[in-house]
This record gives structure tokens, C-alpha cells and sequence, in this order.
């Protein structure tokens, strides 16, 4: 049962710890940030392997650091969604039925029915626009989902027989689940988390029309694609060869994932 | 049996392609609708009231409906409209204005039962009466200018405009103005009917709208607004364009698509879509369009407008706004856009003024003055960094990362702060700013009200959000007030300009042209500095 | 069936109790958005006083809780106020762009439906198209729903311009929001396609399905009685969780799209800081979905045997 862990943990691990400092440095090389306006709107060529930005930036330097800074700042959310759901989820789980759980619930309930994109609009003008605060926010409010499988598991475990077993030896109710119960519910949310990956990333295009997300000129994957398609009239590599390398990242994550702990619906399941 | 799936598949694939080339090649919806010209709009129309209209864009619409006074043709000449003539008093504190005769409102039943009336000197009262009632949101262009706003604003009647007879109006100002009729030429202030009193509030402009122009409402609603041309409009005009459709699609590259398909007519091309459209400029200064727009004309045209960067004077000291206003390149920003679309400018009054000179003769930028400077400078953003607000609006975010990267080459680092428009305009209210991005487009025609809007410490800090207060530029907008006659007007603007550089509240940086790309079949199309198309002369070929 | 009706009825009161909870929510998380409605009307032009005589128009100034008070009092007589924009009542507003976003997401719906049946007909009936054809349709979930959506109508515009996208007044009937459902149903077609051909592949190792084509049954008799059957719980629920994420991406779309319908009516309204409207749309937007969720509810105990009421 460990390995339920383990591979999605070392996936994790390596997507949003390891590759972007592979990326990061490999994108710095081409000189994301350097304007150019003689060079602007290029094709892609050999000198502009995905051409250039409006601003005579080369593209894939600002796509390998996009997808860099992505990448990290997402690892950053999901860390923070990841206890969130693996606290609240428990607690929710374990006191089945009490006013705990009814509250909780509630909250997720609530979190469910709130278009997502508001919720992050609020929360970011009071938390502030820079990027950390931004995936702050989207991990507060991400931890739903993982949160419901948690307790669902929590739930189906309270009464298992080996529990029981414990209790009847006179195992303290905290003990059980520290030990026992919890270290099982580590696996389903963080794979939950690792699905919703993409829609994070995605999540910066919204942003972008409400004036938040990454401070120019930071790149991102999700406002490169957004700025891209804003203006692809100037040039069709701007938003496609941006989203190719999204594209990527994503089937590689997906794929990576060991088949039997795949969904193909996140978050469908229980509904009680 | 194994054949039968690869058939499936083929059929299937021809099925979803054969879908998507009929879409593709499907006539657009009003083809074949006679002398219809439609035009793509960029925001919502919520009301079509002159004295409502803040938005540009809107403008452009109810530039069709309605005259005021006087207006600009595509010279930027003032040309009499609906006054005939007018004339000043020797001070030039007392205009008299002749309505022209015979000029209808359109069709209505606010004139039951004639449906129909004659302009008198009543309705300009009216009109300007109404400018200061709370149904208006555009006080502030007549504040402080004709006698009596005080009063007005407070509910009594406007007593500086009289009508002397049906056919003339006396308007007294509280200090003497020779270029007082530039001011009427906005849209903004554009001749309503006086039983415009008897509807209930927000009424007109939303249910009834009614004006003078070539052009009068036939449905408004909020994506679309369809007007057919005036059968009884005072003016001789050459055009066929009877009816107007102004589609409201708000996304830029969906507008410029829907030109080249041929559903739309008139498309305006903001700095955004430029790279769309424009190849570059061709030897003799023309603009020229990509392959892809081959047939397509174009008109270009300055119209009134500047985009700077505006500094909180109290937080920067005057040797730091000095070095970025010295320091930045124009040259290189007007690059931003192909074609020339973006003319630099040093100054806020806004090229193609009639009779104004702005009075620099070359690019400002000169890097080595502007280090020094800033090695004199003491102020914070030296050591902490220089932030600079942007928001999503006019390029700014472009125009913002291409100045950090031109005042890193004389040593200063600028931090970029992406807001949405609204949240920047607060922060600017609320004084919590380095500098920011703003595009204005001035409702003025003229160098004085322009300079006042934006220098004046009364208007601190709204609209004059830099907070600047220069003595010398004060004592330059009291002497302008008593310039005797436009040449002089013209000398204090232009010693104003130079103190603003030498000072600045802000760096301005460019002023955009008006772009408009049209298909080979309409012809006659001309604007004026208030980016108001004029339309009544526009005609369409039979056949495309 | 009187504990199925109780258990409904608990279903309605938690809707209820989370409307509530969304009311309260809608009023105090718009408040915290800094940016004053006035101010956003008139523009960066307009003198302080006027900004300060249109706040006090739209009631703006008033205390907190006061403004609170009155929207509950509002509420509970039906009444949602007026926009701050245009001054014109909420609902009427907000109900013929909601049309305009429930057509698509209906017909997106529709489409999703009807694809992924067909789809997992001829994978069942032609087993080699299936293994050609089914990754390409997983590829689909990996997307998110933003991404898919903004992408297809990007590559639609470079490579088909002439297929016109947006929709004014001047085009009505059915059809014309067909592109962007299509659009729309890319997700929900990927998401249903897979979870059916799961339940499908499930089903086809059981006794039953063995039974029926020891029989001699038409392959496409032991479809639709063996395979159909079974998985249809799970896959009409999958069908009702996902008519809201449709109703999401439409809302994207037409952003992207400028059509008039909700998502571009939310987009404006935030910018504008209508919060009137914003309440409306999210108390609006709670009820549709709260409703969808109780319908699901109910649909599930009714037809899972497994779920006890």
C-alpha cells in the first residue's frame, strides 16, 4: 500500500522540484528578458527556434522559464492544497457525522458553488497580485476536492475491522488514526492534486483578463498562451508554440501516473 | 467486413470538414441588405445620451445622431453645425450664437402630434442647462467656464446662456476666452430636444433617442445598435449609406477577422492589431498592409490623444522625473506598431490641433543629461526601485516592460505593478504610486483647457493625479485665460509645454493615430480629431 | 419511498442552508475587491464630487451592514435591486444571457451525450477502430477545460477564419451557437467517452455479457442489453457532474468569443465593479447549480441500488 505514495510523490517531486531547475537555467541561457525591438515578430528560425515575441523576446527562452516558474509556484499550491485537504479531509472523515465534519462539508460545499474564478479575484486583492500570494489563494481554495476523497477514505477506514481491532486493544482514538488511518489517505489526493495541474496553470490565462496573475515581464506558461492568442493576427507561433510545450508537460504527467490510480474523473466518487 | 470501419472513419472525417468549409464559406448574414454599412464596435452601448457619454468608443456612435453647435471636420477645423454664425464681444467674455433655420429633430413622439420640430434657441438653452443637472455626468466640461456653473450645479438655471430670440443664443463666460467655440465642438455637448424634461430619468438615450444628425436610431440594444440615414438632414450630402449597424464584438482579433470576411465594413485598428494588419510604411511615408489585406484601403488620421507615464511629484524630486522624462526613447516605443500609427510626443497638447506649433523641434532624450541627473537625484525609488502601474488597457503593459528596459540603460530599476484599469485609477485617486500608464483621450480641441485639466492644483487630485504644482505653469494658465486672441494663446501654450518638460509631471511619451481599414466598396470616409467618423458622405460601391 | 422522500428533502434543506451560506459569501467578497463603482463609471475625468454625488445614488455610501440588510430584505421579497452600471433591474439582465450560456452548455451537453455513445458503439463493434481512436480521445481529459476551449477557437480562427464565431442580435435560431457547443463539448465528450468505456470494458468481463454472446446475440444487441445497462448509473451521473463544468466553459468561451451571455456579463461586471449584478450572477449561478447537484441526488438514490436512501 505504500507505493500508493510513493510514485505519485516521487512524480511530484520530480515535475515541480527537479525539472524546473533543468528548464529554468536552460531558458535564462536564451535571454528571456532581453528587448529587442529590431527583431520583433519574428518567424520561428535558427536564430529564433519559436520566433519571437512582440517585443523581440525569443520565445522559447520565455517558454522554457514560463513553464519553469510555472511549474514551481504550482509545486507551490498543491504542497499547500496537499495538507489543507489531508487535515481538514481527515478531521472531516474521522468525526463523521459531528459538527466538525457538517462544517467542513459545508465549507467544501460552499467552495463548489462559488465560481472559482471570483473566489481567487477577491483573495488576491486582499492577499496582493505577486505571484506567490496568487498560488497562496489557489491552494486555499484547491484543497476541496482532495479534501472530499480524504474523508471519504477516512470515513471507510473509521470502520475497518483491523481498527476496530486496535481499539479493542485499548489504542487511543488519536493513535489509530496517526498511525494507521492517516498514512493511507496520503496517496488518492495527492493524484487528485496532480490532475488538477493543468487547470491551475490554465488558471493564469483567466487571471490575465481580470489584470492579476504573474507581473510583466515575468513569463508563464498560462500568459504566454493568453497574450499569444490575444494577438495571434501578429503571428500563429505566439500563442501555439507556447501551449506545444504545455501540452507536453501535461501528457507527460498523465502518463507517469501509475495506471491503476488513474481517473479519468477526478473527483467524481462519494457523494455523501 | 474489415473495410467497413476505415469507411466509417473517411465519412465521418468528410462529414466534420465538409461542416467546416460550409461554415467557413457561408455568405456573411447581411450580405445583400442595400447600402448597409456595418461597423465593428469595441464596447457595450448602455446609453446613446450625449451628456452620458464618457466612452470613446460610444462616441464614435452617437457622433452619427447628434450635432452640437459646432464640430470639427476632418481638418480639424471648427465648422459651424448647428449655429450659424457667431460672434464675440470685444473682451471676448459674451459670445452670440445664430441657430441655423430649419433644422429638424428626427422623427419622434416626444413632438406628438407633429412628430417633428424645428431647433430653436430653447433646446441650446435646455441643453446647456442640462450639462449641470444630475442626469448629466459631463459637468466638468463647462465648470468654472460659463457664469453662473455654481449655481447650477445646485439645482438653479444656468444664468450665463440667455436666448435672445428663437434664433440666438448669449452665453457669458466668467473670464474672457478667444477660443471659447473650440470648446463646444465634443460630441459631448451635442444639441438635445428640451422635451427631453418630460421623460423620466435615463430614459433618453435607452428607449429614446433623438437628434439632428445624418443619421437617426432605428434599434438599440446592447450588443447592436442600427441607424438609417436622416431623409431630412440640413446638410447636401453625396452619400448612400442608408443604413449604419454598429456590432458590438469585443474581442479584437474576432473584430479584425469579421473585416476580412466581409462582415464588417469599418473596422478601427488599435495599436494591438496593428501587427495584424500592417506591414510597414513604404517610401513615400504611406501606410502599407500586409498580402492578406490586399484591396483594402485605409485611413490614417491624428486624432486627439497622448500616452505618458505620470509621476507622484511629491514622492519623486524633480532631477529623477528628469532623468526618465530624459531618458526614455521614444523612437523606440513609436516601434511598437508598424506603419507610424504611434507619433512620439514630448508635451501633452496633441499634434494636429489647428494653428497649434508644439514648440520641440527634435526628440528630447538625451541619456547623458539624464544620468546626471539622476546621479543628482535624491529621491527613494534611486535605491528601492522605481514602480510603475500598468494595467490591461492601450498597450500599457507593453509600453511599461519596453520602458523597463530603456531606463535600465541609465541605471534605473523599474518594477512593474499589473493592475485592472479600475484598481490602477484608484490607487492614482489615492495617491499610492511611483508613476503609472495613461492613455487620455481629451474631449478638448484646444492647447488651454487641456493644460488646465492636467496642471491646475484645483484639480488635485482628480484629474490632475500627478499632483503637480508649478508657480511658474500657474502663472502661465492665469495669463492664458487673458491671452488676447489665438496667436497669443498659442505662444503661452507652447512656453507651458517647455516649463512641463523642464518639470515634469509626467513623461509623455506618444500620441496614437487613428487607423480604419474598410473593404475596396466603401469610399468617402473621413474622421476628425475627436476620432468621430464622419459618415455622411461614405458611399458603397453596387458591386464589390 | 418515504425514506427516499426524506432523504430528498434533507438534500433540499442543505441546498438551501448553502444558498444562504452563497448570499452571504456574494456580499462580502465583492466588498473586498478595491475599486469603487462610481469611480468606475465615470472614468478617470470626472470630479470628485460627482463621483461622491453617484456613490450616494447608488447607495454606496451607506454603512455596511446596512447595505447588507437591504439585500436580504430584497431578496426575500424577490427583488435583486438594479444594476450600478445602467440602473435597469438585475434579473432581467442576467436571465437572457443565462439563456444564451444554458443553450450552449445544453448543446454541448447534447453533443457529449450522443458522442460518447457513439464512440463506444463502434470501439465495441470495430474494436481495431477503437484502439486507434480512444487515446486520442483520453488526450482530451489530460487538457484542462480553459485550455481546450481557447485553443480550438484560436485554431479555428487561423485556419478556418470564415467560420463566424461571434453572435449579435442580428443572427437568432438554433444553430447559431453551434460552434462555440462544439467548442464547449470537446471536455465533456473526452471525460464521457473514457468513464463509459471503462464501465463498458467492466461489464464485458462479466457473466452476463458472456451469456449473452454464448447465445448468439448481434454484437450490437449485447451492446445495448449487457454493456448499456449497467454502466448507465454511472455514466448519467458522470453526464449531470459534468453539465456544470460545461456550463463553466461556456462561460470561458464567450469571454473569449465576446457572445453575450453570461461569462461576458460576469467579466464586464467585475471590471466595472457592478455588485449588484455580481451578487445576482453568483446567488443566480448557486441556485442553477444547487438545483443540478439536488436533481443528481435524487437521481442517484432513485437508480443506484447501491447508494442507501
Amino acid at each position: 500500500m505504500k507505493h500508493r505514495l510513493v510514485i505519485p510523490l516521487l512524480l511530484a517531486v520530480l515535475v515541480f522540484g527537479i525539472l524546473p531547475e533543468i528548464l529554468q537555467p536552460l531558458g535564462l541561457r536564451l535571454h528571456p528578458y532581453k528587448v529587442a525591438m529590431v527583431d520583433r515578430l519574428q518567424a520561428p528560425s535558427g536564430a529564433h527556434w519559436f520566433g519571437t515575441d512582440s517585443l523581440g523576446r525569443d520565445l522559447l527562452a520565455r517558454s522554457l522559464t514560463g513553464t519553469a516558474i510555472s511549474l514551481r509556484v504550482v509545486g507551490r499550491a498543491m504542497a499547500v492544497a496537499y495538507v489543507l485537504a489531508l487535515c481538514l479531509g481527515g478531521l472531516a472523515g474521522w468525526w463523521n457525522g459531528r459538527w466538525p465534519d457538517r462544517g467542513i462539508s459545508y465549507v467544501i460545499a460552499l467552495l463548489h458553488t462559488v465560481p472559482f474564478i471570483l473566489l481567487v479575484i477577491a483573495c488576491t486583492t486582499v492577499f496582493g497580485g505577486s505571484l506567490n500570494a496568487i498560488y497562496f489563494t489557489i491552494g486555499c481554495i484547491m484543497w476541496a476536492a482532495p479534501a472530499r476523497l480524504v474523508r471519504a477514505e477516512v470515513m471507510q477506514l473509521r470502520n475497518a475491522p483491523f481498527v476496530r481491532a486496535q481499539r479493542a486493544m485499548g489504542f487511543g482514538p488519536a493513535a489509530i488514526f496517526r498511525c494507521c488511518i492517516l498514512p493511507l489517505t496520503f496517496g488518492p489526493p495527492l493524484v487528485a492534486l496532480l490532475y488538477l495541474t493543468p487547470e491551475i496553470i490554465g488558471l493564469d490565462v483567466g487571471l490575465s483578463y481580470f489584470g492579476l496573475g504573474a507581473q510583466p515581464p515575468t513569463p508563464t506558461v498560462g500568459r504566454l498562451i493568453f497574450e499569444g492568442a490575444s494577438n495571434y493576427s501578429a503571428g500563429w507561433w505566439l500563442p501555439t508554440l507556447p501551449a506545444a510545450v504545455l501540452v507536453l508537460v501535461v501528457v507527460l504527467i498523465h502518463r507517469m501516473i501509475p495506471k491503476g490510480q488513474r481517473s479519468y474523473s477526478p473527483g467524481e466518487g462519494v457523494n455523501e | 467486413m474489415k473495410s467497413k470501419p476505415i469507411i466509417l472513419i473517411a465519412a465521418l472525417a468528410a462529414l466534420v470538414g465538409l461542416g467546416l468549409w460550409w461554415l467557413n464559406s457561408r455568405p456573411p448574414s447581411n450580405d445583400g441588405v442595400a447600402g448597409l454599412l456595418q461597423v465593428g464596435l469595441e464596447t457595450e452601448i448602455t446609453t446613446l445620451d450625449p451628456a452620458k457619454t464618457l466612452d470613446p468608443h460610444v462616441s464614435r456612435v452617437v457622433g452619427q445622431i447628434f450635432e452640437g453647435l459646432v464640430g470639427l471636420d476632418e481638418n480639424n477645423e471648427v465648422v459651424p453645425l448647428l449655429a450659424k454664425s457667431w460672434e464675440s464681444n470685444a473682451v471676448g467674455d459674451t459670445w452670440t450664437f445664430k441657430i441655423r433655420s430649419g433644422v429638424r429633430f428626427h422623427d419622434s413622439d416626444l413632438f406628438a402630434p407633429e412628430k417633428t420640430r424645428v431647433v430653436t434657441a430653447e433646446d441650446v438653452v435646455f441643453t446647456f442647462n442640462r450639462v449641470f443637472s444630475k442626469d448629466s455626468q459631463i459637468a466638468f466640461v463647462l465648470d468654472g467656464v460659463i457664469k453662473g456653473t455654481e449655481e447650477a450645479k445646485n439645482g438653479e438655471p444656468l444664468a450665463g446662456v440667455k436666448a435672445l430670440s428663437p434664433e440666438s443664443v448669449q452665453v457669458e463666460l466668467q473670464a474672457p476666452d478667444p477660443l471659447f467655440v473650440n470648446r463646444l465642438t465634443s460630441v459631448l455637448l451635442a444639441i438635445v430636444p428640451k422635451e427631453v424634461a418630460s421623460l423620466p430619468s435615463g430614459e433618453f438615450g435607452v428607449k429614446t433617442t433623438v437628434g439632428t444628425g445624418p443619421f437617426r436610431v432605428e434599434s438599440v440594444n446592447q450588443s447592436e445598435a442600427v441607424l438609417s440615414r436622416n431623409p431630412a438632414y440640413w446638410r447636401e450630402t453625396s452619400g448612400n449609406v442608408q443604413k449604419l449597424a454598429f456590432r458590438v464584438i469585443k474581442n479584437e482579433q474576432l473584430r479584425l477577422q469579421e473585416l476580412k470576411n466581409g462582415q464588417l465594413d469599418l473596422v478601427r485598428i488599435p495599436v494591438s492589431l496593428a501587427d495584424g494588419v500592417v506591414a510597414g510604411v513604404d517610401a513615400g511615408g504611406n501606410v502599407r498592409l500586409k498580402p492578406e489585406w490586399q484591396g483594402f484601403h485605409h485611413s490614417l488620421v491624428r486624432t486627439f490623444n497622448v500616452v505618458f507615464l505620470g509621476f507622484n511629484c511629491p514622492k519623486l524630486d524633480l532631477e529623477f522625473r528628469r532623468a526618465v522624462t530624459l531618458g526614455v526613447n521614444r523612437t523606440e516605443l513609436a516601434k511598437l506598431a508598424p506603419g507610424g500609427l504611434i507619433e512620439p510626443a514630448m508635451g501633452p497638447i496633441p499634434l494636429g490641433i489647428a494653428a497649434y506649433e508644439p514648440p520641440f523641434a527634435d526628440d528630447i532624450m538625451d541619456l547623458d543629461a539624464a544620468k546626471a541627473a539622476l546621479a543628482a537625484s535624491s529621491a527613494a525609488a534611486k535605491q528601492e526601485g522605481f514602480d510603475i502601474l500598468v494595467h490591461e488597457k492601450d498597450s500599457a503593459e507593453q509600453v511599461g516592460q519596453l520602458l523597463q528596459s530603456q531606463l535600465a540603460k541609465i541605471g534605473i530599476e523599474a518594477r512593474l505593478t499589473k493592475l485592472d484599469y479600475n484598481t490602477v485609477i484608484q490607487r492614482m485617486i489615492s495617491g499610492e504610486f511611483d508613476s503609472f500608464i495613461m492613455s487620455f483621450e481629451y474631449i478638448y480641441g484646444t492647447p488651454g483647457p487641456i493644460a488646465s485639466m492636467l496642471f491646475s492644483p484645483q484639480n488635485i487630485p482628480v484629474p490632475n493625479f500627478t499632483r503637480y504644482d508649478n508657480p511658474q505653469v500657474n502663472a502661465l494658465l492665469e495669463g492664458y485665460k487673458s491671452a488676447k486672441g489665438i496667436e497669443a494663446a498659442n505662444d503661452i501654450a507652447r512656453k507651458i509645454e517647455r516649463e512641463v518638460v523642464a518639470d515634469p509631471p509626467a513623461a509623455f511619451l506618444f500620441q496614437n493615430k487613428m487607423l480604419l481599414v474598410y473593404p475596396p466598396k466603401l469610399s468617402g470616409v473621413k474622421v476628425n480629431g475627436h476620432s468621430v467618423p464622419l459618415l455622411w458622405e461614405a458611399s458603397l460601391a453596387e458591386n464589390p | 419511498m418515504r425514506c427516499q422522500v426524506r432523504g430528498a428533502l434533507r438534500t433540499l434543506l442543505g441546498a438551501l442552508s448553502l444558498l444562504a451560506g452563497v448570499v452571504v459569501l456574494a456580499f462580502f467578497l465583492f466588498r473586498v475587491i478595491p475599486g469603487d463603482a462610481a469611480r468606475a463609471q465615470l472614468g478617470p475625468t470626472a470630479s470628485e464630487e460627482s463621483v461622491r454625488a453617484l456613490r450616494h445614488d447608488l447607495g454606496l455610501d451607506r454603512p455596511v451592514f446596512q447595505q447588507f440588510v437591504s439585500l436580504i430584505g430584497g431578496l426575500v421579497r424577490g427583488d435583486m435591486g438594479v444594476s450600478s452600471f445602467n440602473r435597469l433591474p438585475v434579473v432581467p439582465q442576467i436571465l437572457p444571457r443565462f439563456s444564451i450560456t444554458a443553450t450552449i452548455g445544453l448543446q454541448a451537453g447534447l453533443i457529449a451525450l450522443a458522442v460518447s455513445y457513439g464512440l463506444n458503439l463502434l470501439a465495441w463493434l470495430h474494436p481495431r477502430v477503437g484502439r486507434c481512436v480512444l487515446p486520442l480521445v483520453r488526450a482530451g481529459v489530460v487538457l484542462p477545460v480553459f485550455f481546450t476551449t481557447v485553443f480550438a477557437a484560436v485554431l479555428l480562427g487561423i485556419f478556418f477564419p470564415g467560420v463566424s464565431l461571434s453572435t449579435g442580435a442580428a443572427d437568432s435560431g438554433p444553430f447559431t451557437q453551434i460552434v462555440p457547443s462544439l467548442l464547449a463539448s470537446l471536455y465533456p465528450v473526452a471525460v464521457m467517452t473514457t468513464v463509459l468505456r471503462e464501465k463498458v470494458m467492466t461489464a464485458a468481463s462479466s457473466f452476463w455479457t458472456r451469456a449473452a454472446r454464448a447465445t448468439g446475440m448481434a454484437p450490437s444487441a449485447v451492446f445495448h442489453r449487457a454493456l448499456l445497462s449497467p454502466s448507465l448509473v454511472s455514466w448519467i451521473a458522470v453526464w449531470i457532474n459534468q453539465i456544470s463544468l460545461v456550463f463553466f466553459a461556456a462561460m470561458v468561451l464567450e469571454i473569449i468569443l465576446s457572445i453575450p451571455g453570461t461569462g461576458d456579463l460576469l467579466l464586464s461586471a467585475v471590471q466595472r465593479r457592478d455588485y449588484p449584478i455580481l451578487q445576482g450572477l453568483l446567488i443566480l449561478n448557486a441556485v442553477f447549480f444547487l438545483a443540478l447537484a439536488t436533481v443528481g441526488d435524487i437521481f442517484y438514490r432513485r437508480f443506484d441500488p447501491r447508494v442507501r436512501p
